[in-house]
């Protein structure tokens, strides 16, 4: 394995925890969506280069669990405009 | 209805719950149905990443857009309190623009990992419509993309919504749609059972929603949404959106 793909690698993995962790942190739930979605082209772009690489395998989980449960705590309404209620127009 | 759940004590919205469960049911059915697109399980996973990035960035960017005229008409009271415009950035996200943000990111997968584009897109067809009735349902428990005020049969009314009008019966557009997104899905899952030229499928697709899209935005309620040339910003999007799944049906990539 070269030095490239395992440090993309272990990025990934980093970033898939650290986003976890921001799960709990409310309205910042954003910044762990966006760590995630780094960690995730990081491990992708790892496994192409390295199939058989268990270490980027658990990054892209980490970030696919972590993407999806900042977006559950994150999301509250698609399309809904509710947020421009308290405009005065 | 039902905007948000407790588990374990933590409050879940139920939207980003529902699209959530959308997603990974539409990623399963593309990983049971892509042997006949000679597109390896990893790939479907991985693409699929890449088009949910470009959904939540897309459908985010075009709900700014339509907010711009909004935030500038009132930019003074906005600044009186700056965390008015977070409270604005912070919520809502339109299907149009995650549909094409999710196409851009299937796009960039296949560039970047050399994978046919049309193959790769032919074969999600049928999960997006199915990702997004599932979302639809979601809408319908938060009480968003509520339908016109209609007093027949099958109307809905809000008794605790934040965002549907409480107490007045609606027409009940979300489950309208979900219904026809689901069917729509299904019915792409029928059609591609047979060897098809890639682009029929996400011709079909593009062809039926954007002529509902158009037809169902006069059944919704919510008109504090964007309106360009009279007609919203959905509407406006599936008329340029129709010529390009009519093109992409009848001329299909050999």
């Amino acid at each position: 394995m070269d030095n490239k793909s395992d440090g993309k690698a272990t990025a990934s993995l980093v970033l898939g925890i650290v986003s976890l962790v921001f799960i709990f942190f409310g309205t910042f739930a954003f910044i762990g969506m966006i760590l995630a979605i780094i960690g995730l082209v990081f491990g992708i772009s790892a496994k192409k280069e390295n199939p058989e690489d268990g270490k980027a395998k658990a990054g892209i989980v980490l970030c696919i669990i972590g993407l999806a449960l900042c977006t559950i705590s994150l999301l509250a309404c698609a399309a809904c405009f509710a947020s421009l209620a308290f405009l005065p127009f | 209805m039902l905007p948000t759940i407790t588990v374990f004590g933590r409050t879940i919205a139920m939207y980003g719950l529902m699209i959530t469960l959308g997603i990974i049911m539409g990623v399963m059915i593309a990983i049971i149905r892509r042997s006949k697109y000679n597109i390896s399980k990893d790939d479907v996973i991985f693409s699929s990443c890449y088009g949910g990035i470009g959904l939540v960035v897309g459908a985010k960017l075009l709900f700014i857009i339509t907010i711009i005229p909004t935030i500038i008409a009132n930019w003074n009271f906005i600044m009186s309190d700056i965390s008015l415009l977070n409270e604005a950035l912070s919520k809502g996200f339109v299907f149009y623009g995650g549909l094409i943000g999710a196409v851009i990111g299937f796009y960039i997968y296949s560039r970047i990992y050399k994978i046919d584009f049309m193959m790769l897109i032919d074969l999600m067809a049928p999960s997006i419509p199915i990702i997004h009735g599932i979302g639809r349902m979601g809408c319908f428990f938060a009480g968003c993309c509520y339908g016109m005020h209609y007093d027949g049969p099958f109307h809905l009314v809000f008794e605790h919504s934040t965002v549907a009008p409480n107490g007045i019966p609606l027409f009940p557009i979300q489950i309208v749609e979900c219904v026809f997104n689901i069917m729509a899905g299904i019915l792409l899952i029928f059609y591609t059972r047979r060897q098809r030229k890639p682009g029929k499928a996400i011709g079909i697709y593009i062809i039926y929603y954007s002529i509902m899209r158009f037809l169902l935005e006069f059944l919704r309620g919510d008109i504090s949404r964007g309106i360009v040339l009279n007609v919203s910003t959905s509407q406006l999007i599936s008329i340029f959106l129709l010529p390009i799944g009519i093109y992409l049906f009848l001329k299909p990539k050999k």
